[in-house]
């Protein structure tokens, strides 16, 4: 059965001008991190004791006779240590010291992964106020739950459905939908047809402009659109 | 005369406008009655009213009903309310319906085209039933030998006062019992809705907050004032109201076009247009560009220019005569 001989490995990676360490957490898996290049300098030319923390940034580390000890900063308030032998610490740093030599340390960056512990959280806040305009979120959302129920109200008003449910079991669960249909009106047929005679006075009134140009218009338009 | 009629159906006005060789023909009669004891027969017949005789009691209609109710103190009913007819009204649809026969005549043919105009739903006030107006006004067109088709109110501002824009510009039309609103593109409805506030809630409200009469603050309105310039109390209530009412239509432009923006693409700016009984105050233009340029900031797409209807009481009229002149074309 494969499993990952080395406890760690480090590496620089050119095109983010960053350190990827892969650290062993079981015999099958291992635990990748992008680290800024600034960060692991840091660590690596520092010389650890077993009574302090050693690295200013995202990777820090000590070591006493027997043991090293990684520990590396993953999210706003999470941090993860690994625990090795020391020859396994010391070969780590090694590593980490001729492969930090290989990048730009003028021009290091931050890594996105490790950006968030770095940041100011009322900063973090103020940039999202800023881009997130919460009241036309919220409008598009209504419309679209809008529309989402129209369509689902027109489809049950177009027939009343029973949907059955076959369950693996004998037993048939039967569920009855519902619907609701604007309030009927009545409209008498005799309405307006109510013998009324007698004289009224109407304004007529006459204007030269026409509407059939308009009209041709409204009709090409329309032609236009059945194409 | 051609065939085709387009019916604009108003709180204050009905207009029927028919097409001649020569241009446009309108009808228009005051949308009102008052109904008197038969016992004023003599009375009316003296000083020259018409009326029509109906069981035990007389009706005054349209302008005269207007001038009648004015001279006798009275209000004179109003068969529409805040646009739209309700059920519990059914006497006066009956009245309703004779003028509607009076201002449409027969139809030239049997199964004419007629196009008449229907508001859009109230977004303030869902609860007005919009479909029972439409399904009344059908009826009756109807059973008067016309082929009706209900029309949006706003849209047919678009087909009158745009066709050189293609059809493409957001209307206004303030009426006296709503205001309705429509956006269109290349003469495809992308946005129409009504908010139920019209020149009648000015005149409430400006009646309600100086202690007098809506018909009081109504005839100030329509003797002629200047929205810019008021110069007693009544017109400066009456112009307060008027922003207020322009203000609000435009505020519900920005919230329903919210609602849809992300399915339209406007590269080009759209014309405003206004019209309506209502913006027929004096400097009406003038003072909604005004309360627009406080709220173009915050407008979400471009507009060429803000222009009225030539014709603000019959432009709803001619865009539905466009619709049903085209059934003929």
């Amino acid at each position: 059965m494969a499993f990952f001989a080395d406890i760690s490995r480090v590496k620089y990676v050119e095109a983010v001008n960053a350190i990827r360490l892969s650290l062993r957490s079981d015999e099958a898996s291992v635990e990748e991190f992008l680290l800024p290049l600034a960060d692991v300098y840091s660590f690596a030319n520092t010389n650890p004791d077993e009574f302090k923390w050693v690295g200013d940034g995202c990777i820090q580390g000590r070591r006493d006779g027997n043991t090293g000890i990684v520990r590396i900063q993953v999210d706003f308030n999470k941090r993860s240590l690994f625990r090795m032998p020391r020859s396994s610490f010391d070969l780590m740093m090694a590593q980490a010291r001729s492969e930090v030599v290989k990048g730009d340390l003028d021009g290091a960056r931050l890594v996105f992964s490790q950006i968030r512990p770095r940041l100011d959280s009322s900063e973090l806040q103020e940039k999202i106020q800023e881009s997130l305009d919460l009241s036309q979120f919220r409008a598009e959302l209504l419309h679209d739950l809008e529309m989402l129920m129209k369509n689902y109200i027109g489809q049950l008003q177009s027939t009343e459905r029973v949907v059955v449910q076959q369950a693996p079991a004998k037993a048939v669960e039967v569920t009855r939908v519902k619907i609701k249909r604007p309030e009927a009106r009545f409209i008498p047929s005799d309405l307006g047809k109510k013998q009324m005679d007698g004289r009224v006075k109407i304004t007529r009134s006459a204007s030269e402009a026409s509407m059939d140009e308009a009209a041709k218009l409204l009709k090409q338009s329309k032609r236009g659109k059945e194409k | 005369m051609k065939l085709g009629v387009g019916m604009d159906v108003g709180t204050m006005n009905l207009v029927a406008a028919r097409s001649t060789e020569v241009g446009t023909d309108f009808s228009r009669i005051r949308d009102a009655f008052l109904d008197v004891p038969l016992v004023s027969k003599k009375l009316l017949r003296l000083s020259g009213v018409d009326f029509i005789e109906r069981d035990d009691e007389l009706l005054i209609l349209g302008d005269t009903a207007m001038e009648t109710a004015a001279v006798f103190g009275r209000e004179a009913r109003r068969p529409l309310k805040a646009g739209l007819v309700s059920p519990s009204e059914i006497d006066s649809i009956e009245v309703l319906g004779f003028l509607l026969q009076k201002v449409l005549g027969p139809p030239v043919e049997d199964g004419e085209y007629c196009y008449f105009s229907v508001p859009a739903a109230p977004v303030d006030e869902p609860d007005r039933d919009v479909i029972y107006h439409k399904r009344v006004f059908e009826k009756i067109i109807c059973d008067m030998g016309y082929e009706a088709i209900p029309s949006n109110e706003a849209m047919a501002i678009i087909y009158a006062c745009c066709a050189e824009e293609r059809f493409t510009g957001l209307s206004f039309s303030f009426g006296s019992g709503m205001t309705n609103v429509a956006m269109s593109l290349n003469a495809i409805e992308c946005l129409s809705f009504s908010v139920a506030r019209g020149g009648d809630w000015i005149d409430h409200g400006a009646a309600k907050s100086l202690g007098a009469t809506q018909a009081k603050m109504c005839s100030i309105k329509e003797k002629g004032m200047d929205l810019m310039n008021p110069t007693t109390r009544e017109e400066e209530a009456l112009s307060f109201y008027y922003k207020e009412l322009i203000s609000y239509a435009l505020d519900y432009v920005l919230i329903e076009f919210n609602k849809i923006r992300s399915q339209f693409n406007l590269n080009e700016p759209l014309p405003i247009i206004v019209s309506g009984g209502t913006s027929k105050a004096g400097s009406f233009l003038d003072f909604f560009k005004a309360v627009f340029e406080r709220k173009r900031r915050k407008f979400p797409f471009e507009v060429s220019e803000i222009r009225a209807a030539e014709d603000p009481l019959n432009a709803v009229a001619q865009g539905l005569l466009v619709q049903a002149r085209q059934e003929y074309i």
